[in-house]
């Protein structure tokens, strides 16, 4: 395998606007489907007594997750279909044609990157813009960021400049898929499998 | 993912398939042990057909989770790779098996001894269906399926109601004499017991991982509420089952109103095994 792309998520910039979700949802008229990238909202705290007085100490921070094209994809392996599959340049990309909607890979991915699109009757997911890429450009959601809190590009680049931290709460231990997402934590940033802080709008994601 | 509800095809799937395995796979051991001699019965004729037909019925309503129905045999595509290829190829192997095998049952009967090699062939594919079965949901990333409480259900399931359905056949046909209706009793106790067993051991499993959802409270009275439907409805289905197979003269109602609550209690632990899914990442709501 050639490149590898990836994404890196700046925890500590990101305020939680959703204008790369909206960028992605125009982009690929997804309508009815659900969002391919998706602003997840991590808070905990607590209440602290001092005194006679209460002080509450909660956060929240925000992570823009989609697709992280796995080192070791999980939606491929479970696919009956061969739809799902890792390509030369690293993107998991997902075969409308050959998709038979039955969901496993939804099931199994960590990142609920693949989403059943109910027009379509497949599955459909964040191939990371391929097409931008091939002609030099960066995906969308990236190129949207009022914060320039997403880049893209090389994941070993990447990771050269910002490291490999990607254990972040409420996203799952990369061991698991080996994701290509390198994140800036937030300053109260949790680390994965913690309960300290939990996925406040799972519903909305 | 779409919700349990639309999960439903998967639910009588994995429901009707494990008990039409196991009723084969005892029927087998039955027929291939000779434990009496109206045995055959039990493969041929109406009994035979009405397993392969429920058996397909099965088979062709998991094709309505799909999003496309009609592409379903694209599931075949990564066979040997996919366990969920694996238990599809082995579900459509082991209902042409015994179709075949019912169809050509009476004639291979008149020909001699020779009906028990295919007849332990379609057990074996009844076998190999719910290994297949057991390991399509096991996924490294869904913790409550990956568990082995969730993964040897379908076992459980084969067997449980395989013996039930088998001992109502015998009820009804006024089949087998006491020896081996406390023989099928005592395997019902043994496989109630992995039942009870197996509802315990998943809600350890559930309780550890539902704990970072916010809902976790509201999600395990739940399971405690529909856990304990499910160990009621086992352990008096086969109770009620039991006594229908006991009695002086076998009592088909009995009989018949044990094996609906013990298909109840099945079908339960079917939804919970989609209602309390958990993933190690992102919840699925």
């Amino acid at each position: 395998m050639g490149k590898q792309y990836g994404f890196r998520v700046n925890a500590a910039r990101c305020t939680g606007c959703k204008t790369c979700e909206m960028a992605c949802r125009d982009a690929y008229q997804l309508g009815e489907t659900p969002s391919f990238r998706r602003v997840c909202e991590a808070s905990g705290g607590t209440w602290m007594q001092e005194g006679a007085a209460w002080h509450h100490q909660v956060f929240t921070y925000y992570l823009s997750i989609a697709c992280n094209h796995c080192d070791d994809p999980v939606c491929q392996q479970v696919c009956p279909s061969g739809a799902m599959r890792k390509q030369d340049d690293g993107f998991v990309v997902l075969d409308s044609h050959q998709c038979i909607g039955c969901g496993s890979c939804a099931f199994a991915c960590p990142y609920k990157a693949p989403s059943y699109s109910r027009v379509l009757r497949v599955m459909r997911k964040c191939d990371g813009c391929r097409a931008r890429v091939e002609e030099g450009r960066v995906p969308l959601c990236v190129e949207a960021c009022p914060m320039r809190a997403l880049e893209f590009g090389e994941i070993d680049e990447i990771r050269g400049r910002h490291g490999s931290q990607c254990d972040v709460a409420p996203l799952p231990p990369g061991s698991y898929t080996r994701p290509n997402i390198v994140i800036t934590s937030h300053r109260h940033g949790c680390p994965s499998d913690t309960a300290q802080c939990v996925l406040a709008n799972g519903k909305e994601i | 993912m779409r919700s349990v509800v639309s999960e439903w095809p998967l639910v009588v799937f994995t429901s009707v398939a494990p008990l039409c395995a196991g009723a084969w796979i005892v029927t087998a051991l039955l027929a291939l042990f000779d434990v009496f001699p109206e045995v055959t019965l039990l493969t041929t004729g109406f009994t035979g057909t009405f397993f392969c037909l429920l058996l397909a019925a099965a088979l062709a309503c998991s094709t309505l989770h799909l999003g496309k129905p009609a592409a379903a045999l694209r599931a075949f595509m990564r066979l040997g790779n996919s366990a969920v290829s694996n238990e599809v190829f082995a579900g459509v192997l082991f209902v042409v098996a015994c179709c075949l095998y019912v169809l050509v049952s009476q004639n291979l009967i008149a020909a001699g001894d020779m009906w028990k090699i295919p007849l332990a062939f379609v057990a074996g594919c009844a076998g190999l269906f719910v290994l297949f079965q057991c390991l399509a949901y096991r996924m490294r990333t869904v913790p409550t399926w990956h568990s082995p409480s969730f993964s040897v259900e379908f076992a459980v399931i084969a067997l449980l109601g395989g013996v039930v359905a088998e001992g109502v056949i015998l009820c009804g046909g006024q089949l087998g004499d006491g020896t081996v209706r406390q023989g099928l009793v005592v395997a019902e106790v043994l496989c109630c017991a992995a039942a009870v067993f197996v509802v315990h051991a998943q809600g350890a499993v559930v309780a550890k991982n539902v704990r970072r959802r916010r809902d976790a409270y509201r999600l395990l009275e739940q399971w405690n509420v529909l856990g304990a439907v499910r160990v009621l409805a086992i352990v008096a289905g086969s109770t009620l089952w039991a006594f229908g197979m006991l009695g002086a003269s076998a009592s088909l109602t009995w009989a018949i109103t044990g094996a609906a609550l013990v298909m109840a209690a099945i079908v339960a632990g079917r939804y919970s095994f989609y209602r309390f899914y958990a993933n190690v990442g992102l919840p699925q709501d």
